[in-house]
């Protein structure tokens, strides 16, 4: 099932306009990515993942309202669909899956070689 | 925030030019609305640089606009698109010839672009001067009393410049004269060095040439006596890294000592420069040391390079008519109440022209030559048309596999004009590809070019866009030339007769393919040749006999104190087993006759004057015994008699035959007057080649003087140059303590001065070599189709009883032809050729049969190699195998 894998970038941009709710579109993905997970992105680099993932179903987007900050121009609002959803929970479940497998004993750091 | 800051907008504009249509609204206004932030958060400069760090990273795929979607749809772009797809799938399917024709025509630009840095630098020349253009250097040329020119020196005397300076005032800018330092030992603490490239020179130097001064003022860097300028990396020799300026070197040379002071630092000498220096010392220095009123009567001590700004180039005839006058003022009447201008001239050469055009007699260095320039040139476009050639005649072999291609074309509605544009268009391509490939190679051989040439080029020198628009418009013309022959031929073909699969004449008797390749073995044979006759001239001058003795012969420098002490240091020397003999001279074989004086001779029982130039030699009494040089008649310089070192003279042949005696035996005894010493001519010797080979033997009167013997002559016992050479080692060590010990033989001497010729031919050699290749190259992929096409020819001929033999007589047959004749064409042309070329040695060779011999048949000989390979292979197939399928 190729068209619903998703991948740990693509995971972690559909979280995070879940998170913004209704006020989802580029400068604030970026931001919340950028705060919460300390890693620095490129719009561009975002914008070539929500693209892929609307054309994957995962995303809907509506124009917004313009600002002035924007130069007059509206903004691209973000929702995730309900395939979006049901993908992300599939990711978490699968996760979920095997670490209830990792045996206990290997988690335990070992710090001698 | 009522006025708001905007964001780059170069970078701004750049995003609405190339990202698509369906996201630019959002992502510029998110850029926007984020630039806004960050100000807030960074302040403006940060921002900005984030802006700018976005908008680059927006060039992915997913944002840029499809290419596609640019340009309307048209019917030409799809057709153009076709013929490169056909043009690369042809490329492919015919691996071989493509590659032949590829690497044939790469290898060819290559040469052409190798050749044209050489001869672009070699034309550079001095031209880096801001006044190039005005910048004059000044030659003194002595004529005889018939007008003819007897010496012509790139160097002038001392005097000229500051009179010029005085008696032109207005019409020339600035006089400069520069003088060497003859190889002085410069020296800081522990540090010395011998300095080859040092010069003494006016204080104005600065304003006429435009050498960078890294440090210090070119105004006064030299205005002061004992003061001295060093180039970069001289001064780096010297100081490492300290600062040079105010510190004190110590000069040494001419048994003098003097302290200077380093007043600036200037760039290095450029590549292509015509003299190249490390030191600059002021003239005031060297004028001290001789004595201004001496300096200024010394007319007769032609070593003074002098350059010449004018203010303008109108000048320059006010000068030249001027120059006469200036003479007669300045050098008196030398003697008949001549006026001085009749026997001196003054020449003017542009700065620029010097390197390439000049050939005096003395020249600061040697110079290149113009001639060599040309022959380059003309060798470069020989290989690039050779190349085309190949290029042309491989693709209109192969086109003729094509034909059914333009049958169908034609058949499906295609114009000839498209059928041109379609073959033009792959041509073009090749020799894209060929460009591309050229420069690659020029690049990989650049090294090597430049360790044999002994220059510095680089693809880096060259302007980028020029280099570029050239190679381009190579490119073109090379793919329109090779293109428009096929592409012309092969569209006038009738739909009809191709389809229906009749034979295309290709089996013409004389065709344009042929004439071709009877072209590119014309010229291959002629460099063959050429190379052939350079090395037989070179051969014929290095073993010529000379008339001396130039074995065996070790040439030391001399000083005061070895002149003074001669005699003891010759008698501890002659000691040595290893030497057999010791003299010295003011000139030693092999270099070149610049010293003469005026005279008068008694002929058939009256003095007369000495109407042309004899040079004259300062020897001591065993320096004709020691080169072995034979007595004509009378005697040789005898020690016993004191009367020898004053009054006696011994003429070579030439110096006699041109004073009027046929028989050279009544001149012994006669009065003969010379630079202002009377006595009577001792002794004639027979003429021997002092000078090169490039020179006629001159006429020659050897004197007896001490003080002016500059060079000590060492003959050594055969095979015992080594040990001899230590022995010297030691000797000289101590009589001339701090200088570097070094010599140097006769015969190794006179060797290197063929070095010109040596590398014309290695040169010549290489790039022959090169045309051949390429010549062979295009018959190998020429005779292969030519066999490809008539495999079943070859195969019914076999059928009906023909031996191997004789197919391979058949097909070799017609290339052979087509080689011979492009042998008797080019027998003669290089004959005549040739002849021109040895025209200027006064000693030339004789053009060997042998060596046009050997062109023709090594030519023959590669093309039966390469032809025969494909025609062995087709004679021995079995024509079962050809037959087969019908």
């Amino acid at each position: 099932m190729k068209g619903t894998y998703l991948g740990e970038f693509q995971e972690i941009v559909l979280l995070a306009i879940l998170i913004l709710e209704d006020d989802a579109y580029g400068v604030r993905i970026q931001s919340e990515i950028q705060t919460e997970l300390d890693r620095s992105i490129s719009r561009g680099a975002l914008h070539t993942a929500l693209t892929r993932l609307e054309e994957k179903g995962f995303l809907q987007s509506i124009m917004g309202s313009a600002s002035k900050e924007r130069g007059g121009r509206r903004k691209r609002l973000y929702t995730v669909t309900n395939m979006g959803k049901v993908a992300l929970k599939e990711a978490k479940a699968l996760r979920e899956q095997l670490w209830s497998k990792v045996p206990r004993v290997a988690l335990n750091i070992n710090y001698a070689i | 925030m009522s006025h708001m800051i905007k964001p780059p907008q170069l970078f701004a504009k750049w995003l609405e030019w190339v990202c698509a249509e369906e996201f630019y609204e959002e992502l510029q206004g998110d850029l926007d609305e984020a630039f806004q932030e960050n100000i807030v958060l960074y302040g403006v400069g940060k921002a900005r640089s984030i802006y700018r760090k976005e908008v680059l990273l927006m060039m992915r795929p997913s944002v840029i606009k499809k290419l596609k979607g640019q340009f309307i749809y048209s019917n030409n772009t799809d057709m153009i698109r076709n013929y490169l797809k056909i043009a690369v799938r042809n490329m492919l399917s015919q691996k071989l010839y493509s590659f032949i024709n590829i690497f044939g025509l790469a290898v060819g630009m290559a040469a052409t672009i190798l050749i044209s840095l050489y001869v672009q630098h070699e034309l550079s020349y001095d031209k880096y001067h801001d006044k190039a253009d005005r910048i004059y250097r000044v030659s003194r040329e002595w004529l005889n009393q018939d007008g003819e020119s007897s010496l012509h020196l790139g160097h002038i005397a001392p005097p000229f410049a500051p009179l010029m300076e005085n008696d032109f005032e207005g019409v020339i800018e600035q006089a400069v004269r520069l003088v060497s330092g003859y190889g002085p030992i410069m020296k800081i603490d522990d540090k010395q060095f011998e300095e080859d490239n040092f010069f003494f020179a006016d204080a104005d130097i600065f304003k006429v040439f435009s050498w960078k001064m890294l440090k210090g003022n070119r105004e006064t860097a030299l205005a002061e006596p004992n003061t001295i300028v060093l180039s970069k990396s001289a001064a780096r020799r010297y100081f490492g890294d300290q600062d040079p300026i105010g510190q004190s070197l110590t000069f040494s040379n001419f048994g003098l000592t003097l302290e200077m002071k380093v007043t600036g630092i200037i760039e290095d000498t450029p590549n292509n420069s015509h003299f190249k220096y490390n030191m600059i010392a002021s003239f005031l220095t060297y004028e001290n040391v001789v004595g201004k009123e001496q300096l200024m009567q010394q007319f007769g001590s032609n070593n003074f390079a002098t350059y010449i700004l004018f203010p303008d180039q109108s000048k320059i005839t006010k000068f030249t008519e001027g120059v006469p006058a200036f003479l007669d003022k300045h050098l008196g009447d030398s003697r008949h109440n001549e006026p001085a201008s009749r026997t001196n001239r003054l020449h003017l050469m542009p700065l620029t022209d010097i390197h390439l055009h000049s050939h005096l007699d003395s020249e600061i260095e040697a110079n290149g030559d113009i001639k060599y320039v040309y022959t380059y040139i003309v060798i470069a476009l020989f290989i690039l048309v050779i190349a085309c050639i190949n290029f042309m005649n491989l693709s209109t072999a192969r086109s003729m596999k094509r034909a059914k291609e333009v049958g169908v074309r034609k058949v499906m509605g295609a114009f000839r004009s498209s059928l041109i544009r379609q073959f033009i268009t792959e041509s073009i391509l090749l020799a894209l590809v060929s460009a591309i490939l050229a420069v690659v190679f020029v690049v990989s051989v650049l090294p090597w070019f430049n360790n044999f040439s002994g220059k510095q080029l680089s693809l880096m020198t060259v302007d980028p866009i020029f280099f570029t628009v050239l190679m381009l418009a190579v490119v073109v013309v090379v793919g329109l030339l090779a293109g428009s022959y096929p592409a012309f031929f092969l569209s006038s073909f009738t739909p009809v007769k191709v389809l229906k699969g009749s034979k295309l004449s290709s089996h013409k008797k004389i065709n344009l393919r042929s004439i071709l390749v009877v072209f590119q073995f014309f010229i291959s044979i002629c460099l063959i040749i050429g190379v052939g006759v350079i090395g037989d001239q070179i051969e014929y001058m290095k073993n010529k006999e000379l008339g001396f003795e130039k074995d065996n012969m070790i040439v030391l420098p001399s000083n005061n104190e070895i002149h003074t002490n001669f005699q003891l240091i010759r008698d501890r020397l002659l000691k040595q087993p290893s030497i057999e003999d010791v003299t010295f001279s003011s000139r030693v074989p092999s270099g070149r006759l610049l010293d003469s004086q005026g005279g008068s001779a008694e002929v058939n029982g009256e003095m007369k004057t000495i109407d042309f130039r004899i040079a004259d030699i300062h020897v001591d009494h065993s320096y004709l015994t020691t080169l072995d040089v034979t007595f004509l008649a009378g005697r040789n310089f005898a020690y016993e008699l004191a009367s020898d070192s004053a009054e006696s003279f011994i003429l070579n042949k030439a110096a006699i035959e041109g004073l009027g005696y046929s028989v050279v035996e009544e001149s012994i005894g006669m009065k003969f007057n010379y630079g202002g010493r009377k006595g009577h001519i001792i002794g004639v010797v027979d003429d021997f080649h002092f000078e090169s080979l490039h020179q006629s033997i001159a006429p020659i009167v050897f004197v007896i003087t001490q003080g002016r013997a500059r060079n000590v002559i060492v003959k050594v016992k055969p095979g015992a140059e080594k040990e001899a050479a230590d022995y010297l080692k030691t000797e000289w060590t101590s009589l001339r303590p701090g200088s570097t010990f070094s010599y140097y033989t006769i015969g190794e001497r006179f060797n290197d001065q063929y070095e010109a010729e040596e590398k014309l031919s290695e040169l010549v050699s290489y790039f022959s070599w090169l045309t051949i290749f390429v010549a062979v190259l295009g018959l190998f992929g020429l005779s292969s189709f030519s066999i490809e096409q008539n495999l079943k020819e070859i195969g019914i001929r076999k059928v009906l009883g023909a031996s191997v033999g004789n197919v391979m007589y058949m097909f070799t047959r017609r290339f052979v032809l087509l080689v011979l004749v492009g042998i008797i064409i080019a027998i003669p042309v290089s004959y005549y050729g040739m002849t021109e070329w040895l025209e200027e040695f006064p000693y030339k060779t004789t053009l060997q049969p042998l060596t046009f011999a050997i062109g023709g048949i090594s030519a023959l000989l590669f093309a039966i190699a390469t032809v025969s390979y494909e025609i062995i292979k087709a004679a021995l197939s079995n024509p079962v195998n050809t037959l087969m399928n019908e």
